[in-house]
């Protein structure tokens, strides 16, 4: 089956992709940008790079830009659906949604309303499982987004690898964070996987932190061939 | 040891969403809806039928299996899918109803796998009528939403449990 994914840039939506492309054929990439921080469905730090991630990975995307109302945005969602059906012909949308009821319906009804199938392959996973996964199957990915409580600094633009995992499992047993930040304690941005036909450099970055909370703007980025 | 049905078109990205959490749950190992009648369930104390995609009916067109579902004494758990295919296999008229998403679920009759009101993952466009020899043990706002033949085992929940009420999977692993 021809299917988009829904792509955030996250190693969620990168696995969930990974997965997708073992069974059926990824046509198209689709990123929707939100302008609103609070937006529980799509806010995501350097959602701006997935352009520079899709010409890693090899394949188009489609960006729909949203104002992140809440269920105006679902609109704009499916107005980018509408847009990668209409251009790459896809039957199916694939999400890395994993506990989150909230965005897997939204997700689940915009498609079921476009006609399209909709894939959830990572939906229930153990999230020490996946982030164990999403390391030993060679994705590089990087902390961009730290949201809770004791995440410091540091964290930030710090890779996710086999120490970073077990630091994070520790802070899961004291303080109940998400190992894999299901929660939305950490984001990611992936920087290279299987899929990846180039490698991502990060050349400058910012970082941005205050009481807990803090982002890694990617400012400079270029494409390695590997 | 119980067996995990999988309901979905073979070969399906669907295997990682419908199957693997009933089988972090409950579950020993898979067959495929199309092998159930010829490869039978020997050694098999009970079944778990999965659910599949909102556009995944194609479970429905199996004679062999809706034949399997209706011979078998061995206790059943279908979920969403898994209940369409066994009321249709018991007589039941198939109904256009579509939930999506958190719905409130009324117990209707007591029984062993749950009870009183709760809140529960739907994600389904199909429901039943009661066929014959069941009872209709839940309801939500809209349609049945779970039915029983306590008397052989066999039950069906048209809302997911292995998404938020993971104990009704555990009850009905016990209970066989």
């Amino acid at each position: 089956m021809d299917l988009a994914v829904l792509f955030s840039g996250g190693k969620d939506s990168a696995y969930a992709m990974h997965r997708a492309m073992e069974t059926d054929i990824v046509r198209c990439l689709v990123s929707i940008e939100s302008e609103n921080p609070e937006s529980y469905m799509f806010h995501t730090p350097n959602i701006d790079i997935t352009s520079l991630q899709a010409k890693a990975i090899g394949l188009p995307l489609i960006v729909g830009k949203t104002k992140g109302k809440k269920e105006e945005e679902i609109e704009d969602m499916k107005a980018a659906l509408k847009r990668a059906t209409e251009e790459y012909d896809i039957e199916g949308v694939v999400t890395g949604a994993i506990e989150s009821v909230y965005q897997a319906e939204r997700v689940q009804r915009a498609c079921h309303e476009l006609g399209l199938w909709c894939f959830n392959p990572l939906w229930k996973m153990d999230q020490e499982e996946l982030v164990r996964q999403v390391i030993a199957e060679g994705f590089e990915t990087m902390v961009s987004g730290v949201f809770a409580y004791p995440m410091e600094e540091e964290w930030l633009g710090r890779r996710l690898d086999v120490q970073a995992l077990n630091e994070l499992l520790e802070l899961s047993k004291k303080f109940g964070i998400s190992p894999s930040g299901e929660g939305g304690e950490i984001e990611t941005t992936v920087l290279f996987g299987p899929m990846f036909k180039k490698r991502i450099d990060v050349l400058d970055t910012r970082i941005e932190f205050k009481a807990n909370a803090g982002v890694c703007h990617i400012l400079d980025a270029r494409l390695l061939d590997i | 040891m119980i067996f995990v049905v999988d309901m979905n078109r073979e070969g399906s990205l669907t295997h990682h969403e419908f199957i693997e959490p009933i089988l972090a749950i409950a579950g020993d190992r898979t067959v495929h809806h199309t092998r159930l009648s010829q490869e039978g369930v020997d050694g098999a104390d009970a079944l778990i039928l999965s659910g599949t995609p909102l556009k995944d009916r194609g479970y429905l067109a199996d004679k062999g299996l809706l034949g399997f579902l209706r011979e078998t004494d061995v206790p059943i758990l279908g979920i969403c899918a898994g209940m369409q295919a066994l009321c249709a296999a018991y007589g039941g008229e198939t109904i256009e109803c579509t939930e999506i998403g958190m719905i409130c679920v009324h117990t209707a009759v007591e029984n062993p796998l749950f009870e009183g009101d709760f809140k529960a993952y739907a994600l389904h466009t199909l429901s039943s009528d009661i066929p014959v020899g069941f009872e209709e043990l839940a309801r939500s706002e809209n349609c049945i939403q779970a039915i029983g033949n306590m008397k052989k085992g066999v039950y069906g929940t048209l809302f997911h449990p292995e998404v938020r009420n993971i104990d009704i999977i555990r009850r009905f692993a016990d209970s066989v």
